[in-house]
């Protein structure tokens, strides 16, 4: 296994943790029941005027002033039994949490972090342990080993620890992978070091939902164990008071109302609140659970007046088309965007991370994420804006007409289906069953999948066949235009020829018309016709790729290009774009680009620069790019890389 | 380029993969696959290695073995000469605070729960430096990386960093402990191009103000050749070429470098044959 | 790994949790408090003479070194000699034979019930995550999981039995004999109680896993390019749900153990003749040796059914299945 591949990024955790309204609202319900329950067991001996345990009154006494819930069978006071009955189940349910999980921490770090023969042995303990019925277990241990409360708590403890154990345990070996720890250790950090500060930190979020939840299962597990006759036969509990008033058949007269109902109340009162204050830890801890369903709003407002009819020989026209992110901090990723595919030939777009050329390719498919909408533009493919021909019609334009080649081919295939099946499911959407089949196989073949591996499941082929598999899904139903978006990104050298050319030899085969993104500037300037520079949210330069490579006129641009380490130029020489990207929330209100610039003019800080050219030729936004007199101002790329950062 | 400073320079490479075999069991239980196989190679102090080579070439291994995080099954690493093998995990770990990791992804390598003085410190805390001397170290080596002022970012978690503040941190843990060796893994294949160049000067700084040998590990001809003394070609777990960055890259002998180079030439054109640079 | 190493380690693993189970009931009379010979008189008989205690010890070969005791223990166990009954003197495994269909109609009845029930809420409220729907689920299902078991079941007998006359109060079979037809439907009639019982008290954990399953297969990448390839809504939901069953497949197996343990207590409340009374009466009759064997079955099915999660899991999820 590479060094590389073993260090996953951390999902969640670094993004501030916030609950859903949902979770607050019974997190704090939660917490109100389990603080009433708690007033109960605090103030037990001022609220009760009998001690429990005792008998005060003759048995069966119906309620009355001077026993609230009347009397058991014996003669004691029901009332006292349920507030002291408090004490008992949280004490058995935080000490045996408390215990299992200190148990179940130290053995999922012992067996998680040194492996081999601890992690052999100390699993088998938590198979056997989980596998045995968990309240059988207890009950035969409390009958052989003792029924008092610190007993029991142990008892419980010592079953409970084996979950958690196993969920730490994997989380363990999830966070060792971490780049922060594979990085104490190569630091030489020691074993505990590592555990303690890196490892342990990670699963405070797991440790804290599973602390409730073993203290839910604890509390039940007490009761049932009592309601089974074998609780503390000198505490009385909720499940002892449950098995008295059922050996005396209290559900078959009245007695239920206060001598079964209280009880049972109380203590799914306890377990309710334990279980919604560990639902909201549990959103706290994995805030992908917090996610809500997309809001569909059913009136979407649609352009009124008709657009100008799709310009002639194009494939795809996009105008100022602009995509908001709401949310506290709105976002406008794509501000503005007119571009266009001319029909047969490539498009390259290009961008470095949050410049919005992703959102773009989205907003295209019709696949803008949950949280983003579409709040101006025309988006003009095969003679009509694809905004208003509905969401219904947008998803058949999806796949039939328009494809898409996705980021992540390692895992955009479903892990449990065969890539001949996914192939064929895309293509059944116009073609016959048999047919989709015989088309599914050829086209995996064309793409250059061994006819023996079709029914091979994605995770038997690299990267690079899975791209080749994505490549046939999107060829399925012949679309007229296909987006790649970064295609080739993850793929070494030799695969990213392969797959390119793949492409490009499609491109010519299939008269098809291609957008390929990528932030591997060379990359495009070889394989793509017209080229398409984004910057903040919008295209700040375009022409035909010869051209522009010549001659770049955008600050932006020129910088970029210098960044590019040249395989067979001058040595040493490898530029940078001075400064950070512009926030997204907050962009400055003319140029994006001119807290950058080297070359920026008082005027590029308040009025924004449109394209300047028409489509087809080279144009660029900046006030500059007219002036060849300041293009050779800042294009000395070994000079930008020697200076002093800040 | 690659003869050690006057003066300073102790006897011998810094170090030594001597005859170096890893193999891992293999897809279906079939025997063994080899990752590295009889691989030998020096690194000269302040000197800058890349090593290059398809996926699946076994580099990444190979930045295991030299971080003796991985015992290789035959041959031996020597580091400033003292065999890898023959360590305890006590021992190891010393070595291996003069060592630093750089990550393919470096925001991945810094805790999100801590602040930017404790991700900085770490590597002193490690080495044993106490509380007082960190201070003024970590100070120091965020303003080499151009964070300023320093104040303004040592009490800030990761999440508040703009991706390139992130990165320059993570830098600033590599100069912090003033390592006698670094190890690059892949770590500019996913950064946008304007975040490449800060890697690179960082590089760069660490041979040059620090006298740090580097080993970094790419699968980009174009880049190895621009930043490296020396390239080696690992293909399939072995070594087929080495030399002079150039002579490796623009007249490469074996057919598998020949294969990285004439894929690089196909995969990407040059940016830079439009105008010339002015000076 | 190969599937024959594999099939090996599993079995392996098997036999070192069984072992388990075996060691621990052997182990646990003779580590508890007093001696092993106190757990074996009726606690009718009182106190007996020390030459009684003597006779006891040679009678069950309690004076044997323990390595002895452990061959002649599990020597009578792979007999089905399970030991005999000290309330009635019955063999324990006759009383077991007798009882231990019961049980695993309610078990297994309550098992594949809270598993469709639970999975099929599970997913609307994931398709639904956030709005009223899951959230209404959400809390119907937290409430009634809060419920104890037994609680849940006195309050059933009570509305159902007592009040509304509905079903008959306990037991597993009508007194008077029955055949044909009308059997099954006594037999149904008294089945429905407990086993709602048992399959509310198994309801929410599979709730759970369906939704936050569901809810993780969602951030996949091969959902949104699902989409994208043009697939229909429920085309693409089948995409995550089929993944999303792989997990709930493992927690309905697992979950067999905890419905086990429950129906201990259900089947007390309706007096169910399973093995769950039995354990009951054998805690209060103090018929230590039934108890043992009672937790020794029990723990054999909750062991077949996590079997049987073992041989399913790689049919469910290919990438664990051999190459």
């Amino acid at each position: 296994m590479s060094l590389a591949a073993e260090v996953v990024e951390p999902r969640s955790g670094e993004r501030a943790r916030r609950l859903s309204g949902t979770a607050r609202a019974l997190g704090i319900a939660g917490v109100a029941l389990l603080g009433v329950v708690v007033l109960a067991a605090l103030g037990a001996s001022v609220l009760a005027q009998h001690p429990p345990e005792r008998i005060v009154a003759a048995p069966f006494l119906r309620p009355s002033g001077q026993h609230w819930l009347g009397t058991d069978d014996i003669g004691r006071d029901l009332f006292a039994q349920l507030v002291h009955g408090a004490r008992v189940s949280l004490s058995v349910g935080l000490g045996a949490a408390v215990l299992a999980l200190g148990a179940g921490t130290a053995v999922a770090l012992v067996a998680g972090y040194r492996g081999g023969w601890w992690d052999m042995v100390l699993m088998r303990l938590v198979d056997l342990t989980l596998t045995l019925p968990l309240l059988v277990l207890v009950l035969v241990l409390t009958a052989f080993l003792g029924r008092g409360l610190a007993v029991s708590t142990v008892l419980i403890a010592s079953v409970l620890w084996a979950r958690p154990a196993r969920l730490l345990r994997s989380q363990v070996l999830k966070v060792r992978r971490f780049g922060h720890v594979v990085a104490a250790e190569a630091m030489g950090a020691s074993a505990l070091r590592v555990s303690l500060t890196h490892v342990l930190a990670r699963l405070v979020p797991l440790l804290s939902s599973q602390l409730v939840r073993a203290a839910t299962v604890a509390v039940v597990v007490q009761a049932g164990i009592a309601f089974l006759g074998l609780g503390d036969p000198d505490r009385v509990s909720w499940g002892t008071m449950l098995f008295f008033a059922n050996a005396s058949n209290a559900v078959l007269t009245e007695a239920w109302k206060w001598w079964v109902l209280p009880p049972g109340l109380a203590l799914a009162a306890l377990v309710l609140g334990l279980a919604l204050a560990g639902y909201a830890v549990e959103e706290w801890a994995e805030p992908r659970l917090a996610r809500n369903a997309p809001h569909r709003s059913r009136r979407r407002r649609r352009p009124v007046e008709e657009p100008r009819p799709q310009a002639a020989g194009t494939a795809l026209e996009i105008r100022s088309l602009r995509v908001r992110f709401g949310g506290t901090r709105p976002v406008e990723a794509v501000g503005g965007v007119d571009l266009t595919v001319r029909r047969g030939r490539i498009l390259g777009l290009a961008g470095e991370s949050g410049s919005g050329k992703s959102t773009l390719a989205l907003a295209v498919m019709g696949l803008v994420p949950e949280a983003g909408r579409i709040t101006e533009g025309e988006i003009m493919f095969g003679g009509r804006d694809l905004r208003r021909i509905g969401r219904a019609n947008q998803a058949r334009v999806r796949g039939r007409e328009l494809a898409l080649v996705p980021q992540s081919a390692m895992n955009a295939l479903n892990p449990v289906r065969t890539v001949l099946a996914q192939v064929e499911e895309a293509a059944r959407l116009t073609c016959p069953p048999a047919e989709a089949r015989r088309r599914a196989g050829d086209l995996l073949e064309r793409v250059g999948i061994d006819p023996r591996r079709h029914e091979a499941f994605p995770h038997h082929f690299s990267g690079g066949m899975r791209q080749r598999v994505l490549i046939a899904m999107a060829l399925a139903n012949e679309p007229r235009l296909i987006i790649a978006d970064e295609p080739v990104t993850g793929l070494d050298v030799v695969n990213q020829v392969v797959v390119m050319e793949l492409l490009e030899s499609l491109v010519g085969e299939l008269d098809l018309d291609l957008v390929v993104i990528s932030h591997e500037l060379p990359l495009l300037a070889r394989w793509a016709d017209d080229l398409a520079i984004m910057y903040a949210g919008r295209v700040v330069e375009r022409g035909p790729v010869e051209r522009l490579v010549r001659e770049p006129r955008h600050p932006y641009t020129r910088l970029l290009f210098s960044s590019f380490p040249d395989l067979e130029g001058p040595r040493g020489q490898v530029g940078t774009v001075p400064g950070e990207p512009p926030d997204p929330a907050r962009l400055p209100a003319g140029c994006a680009f001119e807290p950058r610039c080297p070359c920026a003019l008082p005027r590029c800080a308040t009025e924004r620069p449109e394209l300047d050219g028409a489509e087809g030729t080279c144009s660029a936004a900046c006030w500059l790019a007219g002036d060849v007199s300041v293009r050779t101002l800042f294009v000395d790329p070994a000079g930008v890389a020697d200076g002093d950062p800040g | 380029m690659s003869e050690p400073a006057a003066g300073q320079a102790p006897e011998g490479p810094l170090l030594e993969l001597q005859d170096v075999g890893v193999s891992f069991a293999g897809k279906g239980g079939s025997g063994l696959t080899a990752a590295l196989d009889g691989v030998s190679l020096s690194v000269a102090r302040r000197e800058i290695v890349a090593v290059v080579g398809p996926s699946g070439a076994g580099k990444s291994t190979l930045a295991s073995v030299v971080l003796g995080l991985h015992r290789p099954d035959t041959g031996r690493a020597v580091f400033d000469g003292s065999p890898l093998a023959g360590l305890n995990r006590r021992q190891l770990r010393r070595l291996r605070q003069r060592m630093h990791l750089i990550f393919q992804d470096p925001y991945s390598s810094l805790h999100p729960g801590r602040r930017v003085a404790w991700l900085v410190g770490e590597p002193l805390a490690v080495a044993g430096a106490p509380r007082p001397q960190r201070g003024p170290a970590v100070a120091r080596a965020l303003a080499e990386v151009g964070l300023a002022p320093v104040e303004a970012f040592l009490d800030r978690h990761p999440h508040q960093l703009s991706g390139g503040q992130r990165q320059r941190v993570a830098l600033a843990r590599a100069l912090v402990g003033r390592p006698d060796l670094v190890v690059a893994d892949e770590p500019a294949s996913m950064l946008d191009a304007s975040l490449r160049a800060v890697i690179l000067e960082l590089v760069r700084r660490l041979r040059d103000r620090h006298g740090a040998s580097v080993v970094f590990i790419t699968h980009d001809l174009a880049l190895a050749r621009h930043i490296a003394d020396r390239v080696v070609v690992l293909d399939r777990g072995r070594i087929v070429e080495q030399g002079p960055a150039d002579e490796v890259v623009l007249r490469p002998r074996h057919p598998a470098t020949l294969a990285l180079l004439e894929a690089s030439r196909r995969a990407r054109r040059s940016l830079h044959d439009g105008p010339a640079p002015a000076s | 790994m190969r599937p024959g190493r594999r099939r090996l380690r599993a079995i392996g693993q098997y036999v070192v949790v069984v072992a388990g189970a075996v060691v621990l009931n052997f182990a646990l009379p003779r580590l508890a408090p007093g001696s092993p010979v106190d757990y074996l008189v009726p606690p009718q008989a009182g106190t007996i003479s020390a030459e009684e205690r003597v006779e006891l010890l040679e009678r069950y070969g309690l004076d044997e070194p323990l390595p002895q005791q452990f061959l002649t223990y599990v020597g009578g166990l792979v007999q089905g000699d399970l030991g005999v009954s000290v309330r009635d003197g019955r063999p324990v495994a006759d009383v077991i034979t007798e009882r231990i269909g019961w049980s695993l109609l309610l078990v297994g009845g309550a098992v594949a019930a809270s598993a469709a029930l639970g999975t099929a809420l599970g997913f609307v409220a994931a398709w639904r995550r956030g709005r009223a729907g899951d959230v209404a689920a959400l809390i119907a299902v937290l409430v009634v999981d809060a419920l104890p078991a037994f609680f849940v079941g006195l309050l059933l007998l009570l509305v159902f039995s007592v009040r509304l006359d509905l079903f008959p109060l306990y037991g597993a079979l009508p007194a008077v004999g029955v055949g044909g037809l009308q059997l099954v439907v006594e037999v149904g009639r008294r089945l429905v109680l407990p086993l709602a019982t048992l399959t509310l008290t198994g309801l929410a954990s599979i709730f759970v896993v369906a939704r936050s399953a569901l809810l993780s297969e969602l951030d996949e990448d091969y959902v949104f390019m699902a989409r994208a390839k043009g697939l229909d809504e429920r085309a693409v939901r089948g995409h995550a749900q089929r993944n999303a069953l792989i997990p709930i497949s493992t927690a309905t197996f697992l979950g067999f153990s905890t419905l086990v343990g429950a129906a201990t207590v259900v089947e007390t409340v309706f007096s169910y003749p399973g093995l769950g009374t039995l354990a009951f009466q054998s805690v209060l009759s103090r018929d230590y040796p039934m108890l043992q064997a009672v937790f020794l079955v029990l723990a054999l099915v909750a062991i077949a059914a996590n079997l049987v999660n073992d041989l399913i899991y790689p049919r469910l999820d290919p990438r664990v299945r051999a190459s």
